[in-house]
């Protein structure tokens, strides 16, 4: 649009009177004022290797994962196996237990005794009764002192006895 | 030319594709809706059904122990020994017979069973034996391995079995229990405690069916069965229970015996025993040869598969009877301390009073013999207890009355249960008080009217020397759980107070007196205080009723020792011997003294001898060879023996002896020295005379003058016990000097 100011004799400038075109360029967006940081070349040449690395490490964490589900596994199965292999040995020792406790019966141990050792029981001639007059008992003897130091010392010995040490 | 894709072209693509996807989403949609929610319930199962697979996880039962923690039932593991005729068709047909013929021979099971089993290729699991020991395990695997053959073809699987080491012992106590848990003893009647509950693990599994572990399932732990420690004590069952045994044998028992040891005042069970038992390992095998040859007969004389069947169900059931506390039985003179506890606790009579006993006494014109014809003359009341006097105690009865008699044998736990922890207890038999007359009363008094078990007897005797307390009896000590920890205990349980501690305490006098008098009965033991009261009772019911061919006996014995301060109550109950001998005293009483003898130092009962007893002591005879005659009377003489020499002492030594060096013999009796050389043929010789039927000292006379010594076996000593073998028949020649043994026993209602 003219300015006000601008008395020049100018034919009629046409283009001031095209207001698609200002409009146009009203209605452009205004160009935002972008920071833009150099990049060097380096840096650029380095994003693929951090994208490498980022994809080994994922891939490392994922892989270390799933061994340790299966170490896990293994290590369970191992567990279970040994505590029924453990579950299957001590059936087999109570059994055993077992076997042995009929074995060694009452009954099985009187008649080897008496048919395969020739023993017999005891009977009351082979015992003989000792008759103790006096009960077993043990006397402290009194001790005599007459030196006054010797009882102090004593009666000392006696709380440090009492107290432990 | 170059086609564009016009709009119309793209706007019907898209419809089509959103078409598509709205029919897929909606087709979707109704299918999830009617899984998750129209079917949600038949999807989940079958989900479930799929997915999920659970095992149980058996509990195990219980451990039996004895009070000293020793095992007497548990449960082990067994294998049951599997075929699979479909893999061994698959893998080695060709060594089918060669199989099923090693199988046979280590299985003990028929060769033509076991090879038609294996025709059956669509099976892949025959049981071939079922509860095998490791022992046969390890053979089948043996076989397997040195033959080359497939695990799959044979294999072993884990079962679980009931095991009772000790075989008979404590049979009629312990029990055992069916698939159905169904049984008798404590197995039946602690099964609630004994079998746990069983576990549980639910598991997802994969595509082929195996489970997943871990995060994918729940396990629900089984709760082991707890354990029972009993107050029986292995050691005292056993002497107790081979006792009746030889008593069974010896006097060839009809019925049975039983027999219970107690302590008098807690009323802790330590010893209950029937016999002849059966073995809870294998219960089916009939025990008594009597019912053996019963079912024998019946096969012999064609009797038909039912009848046989019938007939061995009701020896199974009485096999497995705990006849001390499920049978009946007439207790005789045992109860006869009772009446005379009753009286003393009423002072109806006291130890001064005196009862007349003509051998016959007429009540309401019903005669009532006593067992000696003769008649006992006058008796104090000691003395009627001592000779067990019918008449004695018939007035006694009368004395107390029917109402004060009903009462104290209310009182005394007659007419109830003991409530003992065993199941199957009977009940008594009586007369009640309204229909008690004097008949009645007077029968009752001496034991032979009523009917009660022998549990409540010896429940009842514990109150008689106790103190006058009732104690409920008990055969578990203490429940524990898996881990130890005591989950119940039983705990004494006095039931009241029958008779006062003054009226017990002469009771205990009167017992001791009966067991000492005469010189000693057939339970008394030289150094110990044994009280006690033998009883015959007859069985008029059977005999009346037919069930028996002639009168029968029940034989008893109930002891008590220490009498002074009562430890423990013993009672043996012979049921119907068909030996000759009768007698509880003659029967019974010599089981009793048999297991004190065994079994009293076990108990932690010593003996205190008096000075005469420890000088009629046996003593063992020394070895005198080759000492001059003063070194040899001196050895002797210390040993409590007396020398006779034959043959010059001059400067000779002994060169044989008779008895020979070991000998038991009693002190006092004399050992034959030949001195120098004097050859065997030389060596004096004696006819033993027979000295059966002679007391002690007549026996002991006759042999002495015959030059032979004596030894005493049998407990009695006194001048009721009459000899009834010799261990050298009479007319034998044997060497002068010989021991001759001989036993006694007192063959009447008074030992």
């Amino acid at each position: 649009m003219a300015t006000p100011h601008n008395r020049t004799s100018a034919a009629y400038d046409l283009s001031l009177f095209d207001t698609s075109a200002k409009r146009k360029e009203q209605q452009a967006p205004e160009k935002k004022t972008e920071l833009r940081v150099a990049t060097s070349s380096v840096a650029k040449a380095g994003k693929p290797v951090a994208l490498v690395v980022i994809a080994a490490v994922t891939l490392a964490v994922f892989i270390m994962f799933l061994y340790s589900k299966a170490t896990l596994s293994e290590v369970n199965l191992r567990i279970s196996n040994e505590t029924q292999t453990l579950q299957s040995v001590q059936n087999i020792n109570t059994a055993l237990n077992n076997q042995l406790s009929g074995s060694v019966s009452l009954d099985n141990v009187e008649q080897y005794a008496v048919n395969e050792l020739g023993m017999q029981k005891i009977n009351a001639s082979q015992e003989r009764y000792v008759e103790m007059n006096t009960g077993t008992m043990t006397e402290t003897a009194e001790k005599n002192s007459d030196n006054i130091f010797v009882d102090i010392q004593d009666w000392f010995n006696g709380i440090l006895e009492y107290l432990g040490f | 030319m170059n086609v564009k894709t016009t709009r119309s072209m793209r706007i019907r693509i898209i419809v089509v594709i959103v078409a598509l996807c709205v029919f897929l989403t909606g087709y979707v949609s109704i299918t999830l809706f009617n899984a998750a929610v129209v079917n949600s319930k038949e999807m989940s199962a079958m989900a479930n059904d799929q997915q999920q697979s659970s095992f149980t996880i058996k509990a195990k039962r219980g451990t039996i122990y004895d009070r000293n923690n020793k095992v007497l039932a548990q449960s082990t593991t067994v294998w049951d020994i599997i075929i699979s005729p479909g893999d061994i068709e698959e893998y080695e047909p060709q060594n089918r017979e060669f199989i099923c013929k090693g199988l046979s021979n280590i299985l003990d099971v028929k060769y033509e069973t076991l090879l038609k089993a294996c025709e059956d290729t669509e099976s892949r699991y025959y049981v071939a034996k079922k509860r095998v020991d490791r022992d046969t395990v390890e053979k089948i695997n043996k076989f397997i391995l040195k033959n080359d053959l497939k695990s799959v073809s044979v294999y072993s699987v884990e079962n679980s079995e009931r095991s009772y080491p000790n075989g008979t012992l404590a049979a009629s106590v312990l029990g055992f229990i069916n698939e159905n848990e169904e049984g008798y003893g404590l197995e039946a009647y602690y099964n609630s405690y004994l079998k746990g509950v069983d576990g549980r693990v639910v598991s997802t599994t994969d595509a082929d069916g195996d489970a997943m572990p871990y995060d994918y399932s729940s396990r629900f732990a089984a709760k082991d069965g707890n354990s029972l420690v009993l107050t029986i004590d292995e050691t005292l069952q056993y002497y107790l229970e081979k006792n009746l045994e030889i008593t069974v044998s010896q006097h060839k028992l009809a019925n049975r015996s039983t027999g219970i040891i107690m302590n008098a005042k807690t009323g802790a069970i330590v010893a209950m025993a029937t016999a002849p038992g059966f073995d809870p390992n294998d219960p089916s095998y009939v025990y008594f040869e009597n019912d053996r040859l019963t079912l024998a007969q019946m096969s012999a004389d064609k009797k038909t598969e039912e009848e046989i069947l019938k007939a061995k169900q009701d020896i199974w059931g009485k096999q497995w009877q705990n006849k001390a506390v499920s049978e009946l039985y007439i207790p005789g003179s045992v109860f006869k301390m009772f009446t005379c506890a009753s009286a003393l606790e009423e002072e109806v009579v006291s130890l001064d009073s005196t009862f007349e006993c003509s051998g016959i006494a007429d009540v309401a014109g019903t005669k009532i013999r006593c067992w000696n014809i003769g008649g006992h003359g006058v008796s104090t009341l000691t003395e009627a207890m001592i000779r067990s006097c019918n008449p004695a105690f018939i007035k006694i009865g009368q004395l107390l009355g029917a109402e004060k008699f009903s009462r104290y044998f209310e009182a005394f736990g007659f007419t109830e249960k003991t409530g003992i922890d065993l199941p199957g207890e009977a009940d008594s038999l009586y007369v009640k008080e309204s229909d008690m007359g004097i008949v009645e009363l007077s029968s009752s008094a001496f034991g032979q009217t009523t009917k009660v078990t022998p549990i409540q007897m010896v429940t009842a005797a514990a109150a008689v020397v106790n103190g006058g307390k009732l104690v409920t009896p008990y055969v578990v000590d203490k429940i524990i759980d898996s881990e130890g920890n005591v989950v119940k205990s039983a705990q004494t349980v006095v039931k009241r107070q029958v008779i006062s501690e003054e009226t017990s305490a002469t009771m205990r006098q009167i017992l001791e007196d009966v067991v000492t008098a005469n010189g000693g009965g057939n339970a008394y033991m030289s150094g110990y205080r044994i009280g006690g009261k033998s009883g015959t009772s007859e069985k008029i019911d059977d005999y009346n009723s037919g069930k028996t061919p002639e009168l029968r006996y029940v034989a008893t014995f109930c002891a008590i020792v220490p009498i002074d301060d009562p430890e423990y109550v013993m009672l043996v109950v012979c049921d119907e011997p068909t030996s000759g001998y009768i007698y509880g005293s003659a029967i019974a009483a010599p089981v009793v003294s048999a297991v004190f003898k065994e079994g009293l130092e076990y108990m932690g009962i010593y003996p205190q001898y008096t000075a005469d007893e420890l000088a009629q002591q046996d003593v063992t005879v020394p070895w005198v060879g080759g000492y001059n005659s003063i070194r040899a009377e001196a050895q002797l003489t210390a040993a409590g023996l007396k020398a006779e020499y034959i043959g010059s002492t001059d400067g000779t030594e002994v060169t044989g002896q008779v008895p020979s060096a070991g000998t038991v013999m009693p002190s006092g009796s004399t050992v034959m020295l030949y001195m120098g050389d004097i050859p065997l043929s030389d060596y004096r010789m004696s006819t033993v005379p027979s000295v059966i039927g002679m007391t002690v000292e007549e026996a002991n006379k006759t042999l002495s003058d015959a030059g032979l010594n004596i030894s005493i076996s049998g407990a009695a000593t006194g001048s009721e016990a009459k000899a009834v073998s010799q261990s050298v028949n009479s007319g034998l020649s044997v060497y002068r000097g010989t021991v001759i043994e001989v036993n006694f026993l007192v063959n009447n209602e008074t030992g």
